[in-house]
This record gives C-alpha cells, sequence and structure tokens, in this order.
C-alpha cells in the first residue's frame, strides 16, 4: 500500500513535471545573455582536455571531462 | 609509453572534444601550449585545432598535437631511473551535422609514439530541449591500443587495451543566472591495464586484473551574478570502479583486504573543485579554482614504495595481481589554480595586429600537490583562439 501510494506520488509529480515542461521553459531565449558568460559554461574545452589526462595519469578515477583519457602511454 | 610519469598526453579526449563541438560553433583556429612540470617529468604540448562550419548544416573539426615528454622512467620498479625523451604524433578529423535542434557527429583518432600507437572512432549526439533551455548529450567512442617496449625489448612483445567509453549528460538552465548539469560516464577496459615499463619488487612487470568496470557521476552548477560581474561554479565527482572477477579469480581469494570480497578493483572516490570568475573591465577575466581529489585504495594493490611508508614486499608470494602503479593506492591531490583570459581589443587599430584584437588570449598556472614519489607539480597552460 506504501509503495503503491509513493508510486503514485512519484507519476503525479512526473505529470506536473511534463506539464511544465510542455508550458513554458524556465529561462526563454531573450532571458539568456548571461547564461552565455564565461562563467556559466561547463565545458573546458582544450584546456579541460589536457587537465583530464594529467588527472588520469596521476589519479585513479575518471570521468567530468566528457572524455575516456588514455590513450598513450600515460598509465 | 614511459612509465608512470607521462601525465600530459593525450588520448580519446581529443576525438570526443571534437565531437562535442556545438552545432552553432564559430569558424576558429586554436592553438595553445601546455607545459607540466614534476622532479622528474616534463611535458611541454603544442597543439592547434581548427573548427568550421560548412553549407547544409554540416561542420568540421581537425586537430593536431605533438607530446615532448621528458622523465625519468621506473624500467626497474622503484630502484633505478633512467631518462628519456619521447615524441608522440596525434591527429583528428571530426564531422558533425546538425538537423534542427540536434547534432550528430562522428569522429577518428590516431595516435601515435614508439611503444603506443591508439586508434579509435566516436560518436555524440546532442539534442537542445525544452525550447532549448536544457540539451540532452549522448557520446560513446571505441580505443584499440597497441603498447610495447620499443627498443628495450628485443622480442617485441605486444600487448593490447580496448577501451569502450559511453557518457550521457543533462545541462538545464534553471533562471537566466542559474545552471545545472548531472552527467554519468562509464569506461569498460580489456586488455593490459599496467604499464610495460613498471616493474615490482620480486615480482617483475607488474599485473594488474586485465579488466576493469569504471563509472563517474559529476553534477556540477554554476551562478552568475550580473551587477558585480561575478560567477561561481562548483563541480564534484563520485567515482567508482567495480569488477567481480571471473570464477578463477574469485576461487583464488587472495585479494589483500579480501573482507571487500573478490573485487580486484573496489574503491571510490570524490573530487570537488570550486570557481571564482570575475570581470576586470571589458577584456579582461580572472577565474581562480581550488580542487580537491581523493581516493580509496584498490583491493589488490600495496605500496611497495619503501620511501613512501610501503613495503617492498608487501605482496604475498602467490599474489594473484600486483602493481606498483601508486595511483592505485589511496591518496588525495589538492590543485589551486588562476587563470586570465584577455581580449585584446587594444590592437584593433593597430597595423597587422588589428587581425588578432578579437581573439581571446588565456594563460593559467596551477600546482599540483602531491602525495605520491611523484611530488609536486607546477602546469602552465597558454592559449589563442581566433574566430574567423
Amino acid at each position: 500500500m506504501r509503495i503503491s501510494r509513493s508510486l503514485t506520488l512519484a507519476l503525479l509529480l512526473a505529470v506536473g513535471a511534463g506539464a511544465g515542461c510542455a508550458t513554458q521553459p524556465p529561462v526563454r531565449a531573450w532571458q539568456r545573455e548571461h547564461l552565455a558568460k564565461r562563467a556559466m559554461q561547463f565545458d573546458d574545452g582544450l584546456e579541460g582536455r589536457f587537465r583530464s589526462h594529467l588527472f588520469y595519469a596521476r589519479e585513479g578515477a575518471f570521468g567530468g571531462y566528457g572524455d575516456a583519457g588514455g590513450g598513450c602511454g600515460c598509465n | 609509453m614511459r612509465a608512470a610519469a607521462r601525465p600530459g598526453t593525450i588520448g580519446v579526449a581529443a576525438l570526443l572534444f571534437l565531437l562535442a563541438q556545438p552545432a552553432w560553433a564559430e569558424d576558429r583556429v586554436s592553438v595553445r601550449g601546455m607545459y607540466y612540470r614534476e622532479a622528474s617529468t616534463r611535458v611541454v604540448q603544442p597543439l592547434a585545432v581548427i573548427t568550421k562550419d560548412l553549407p547544409a548544416g554540416f561542420d568540421i573539426g581537425v586537430h593536431y598535437a605533438l607530446d615532448a615528454i621528458t622523465s625519468a622512467s621506473e624500467a626497474q620498479g622503484n630502484e633505478t631511473d633512467y631518462i628519456r625523451t619521447e615524441l608522440r604524433h596525434e591527429a583528428s578529423l571530426a564531422v558533425g551535422k546538425r538537423f534542427d535542434r540536434t547534432r550528430v557527429a562522428v569522429a577518428v583518432r590516431e595516435s601515435r609514439e614508439p611503444d603506443y600507437q591508439s586508434h579509435s572512432g566516436g560518436v555524440s549526439v546532442t539534442r537542445g530541449v525544452w525550447d532549448n533551455s536544457g540539451v540532452v548529450g549522448l557520446n560513446g567512442s571505441v580505443a584499440r591500443d597497441t603498447l610495447s617496449r620499443g627498443a628495450l625489448d628485443m622480442a617485441n612483445q605486444k600487448f593490447h587495451l580496448t577501451i569502450l567509453f559511453a557518457g550521457v549528460s543533462y545541462d538545464q538552465a534553471l533562471t537566466p543566472t542559474l545552471r545545472a548539469q548531472l552527467g554519468y560516464e562509464f569506461m569498460y577496459q580489456d586488455g593490459f591495464l599496467g604499464n610495460v615499463y613498471r616493474n615490482v619488487p620480486n615480482f617483475g612487470l607488474e599485473k594488474p586484473p586485465d579488466t576493469r568496470f569504471r563509472h563517474a557521476l559529476t553534477p556540477r552548477v554554476a551562478r552568475y551574478f550580473p551587477t558585480v560581474g561575478l560567477g561561481l561554479q562548483l563541480h564534484y565527482r563520485f567515482y567508482f570502479d567495480h569488477w567481480t572477477g571471473d570464477a578463477i579469480e574469485r576461487a583464488a581469494g587472495q585479494f589483500v583486504r579480501p573482507e571487500y570480497g573478490a573485487d580486484p578493483w573496489f574503491g571510490f572516490a570524490h573530487t570537488v573543485e570550486g570557481r571564482i570568475f570575475k570581470e576586470l573591465g571589458r577584456d579582461v577575466e580572472v577565474r581562480l579554482s581550488y580542487r580537491y581529489h581523493t581516493q580509496t585504495s584498490t583491493d589488490f594493490y600495496c605500496n611497495t614504495y619503501g620511501n613512501l611508508g610501503g613495503d617492498p614486499g608487501c605482496y604475498p608470494q602467490f599474489s594473484l595481481y600486483y602493481s606498483a602503479d601508486e595511483k592505485l593506492g589511496g591518496l588525495d591531490t589538492h590543485m589551486p589554480e588562476v587563470k586570465v583570459y584577455w581580449t585584446p581589443r587594444i590592437f584593433a587599430n593597430v597595423p597587422v595586429l588589428r587581425h588578432f584584437a578579437h581573439g581571446t588570449v588565456e594563460l593559467s598556472y596551477a600546482y599540483l600537490f602531491q602525495q605520491t614519489h611523484y611530488g609536486d607539480a607546477h602546469f602552465l597552460q597558454s592559449g589563442y583562439t581566433l574566430p574567423f
């Protein structure tokens, strides 16, 4: 019963969110001036690529830079 | 391919960088220089990228990079170093096509150095959603690497490594000054996952498990304060490894910490980075950042570096896996960085130089604090990007 209520609630939330999406976005095209600022960009481009390989070679983790690292003798 | 001491070389990254170019990318050329220096390693890398929009919604990107790496390699485990300098050439080509809000791109990449060759190909799809206030991205790639010990191995034994990579991300503008992104990346590696120059005391060439499943979950948020021209970013990454091994390996059960079960890779990591952007007038912007990374040790690894509190004989006699790769152990790193962006509009009326007035000059310096035997490192980057 509890699971069923949870599912119903989740479904209502999803439908609500979907309905919201169907009406209008949170930020309209003419409101995006600041979103184009450098400070709002997550992609580091070439800089991020080099950083990702540096960390690939010196740390045991990977990810977050949109690339797999490797492809080189940096292991 | 040398050693653990190769930090800056580029791989599938280049490919995916080109794949990731936005459909509306302006035509531009970028040149960069990177310099990395730690006690036993120096990397110098010039690099050039050109991207151009073509008719009918197509775009193209090409890149070339040259790595010059000088390092003292650990060909004799932790005992003896020797100095080598090596060059690596890398080139890639990517072609994209835009269909309304969707962009599809394919790319290929080739990397060559005397003892390491890598070929890869990939595809990416991005689509604007919700009136383009959000972007969904999917990408994947396959790489096939071939390793050898070069002139050090008269028998010219070859090692191979296959890498599958997949990523999905969702980026959403939440308000006119707030943006968030959530990404998940997965990598499957199959083949020789060690370094063909790195030996383990009493064992010889290291032997890590030959399969690895790697996962990274990366939420990010950015906020801009227009009244003061200030931006803040917070990046977080949760990373974990897993692999249950095959039946024989589970039966052997010879891992260093069997309490974690029979997963030799078991380990996870947290990485946090904060960035502050400040505009200083019309043409200059400064970025200050601090990155912290912490990770647990993988299950099979033990520290053989006696000068770093380890025990050269820590691996049991019949260990299934053994490695002297310190990044497989528990460690923390810290990296503060300062970066300056400059648009040289002051040259707008200067003959010849006026052609460069609308590009962007970038200069950054970072200091990497490491606990490993590599020691701390200096990391300098410079670049110039010119739209045309």
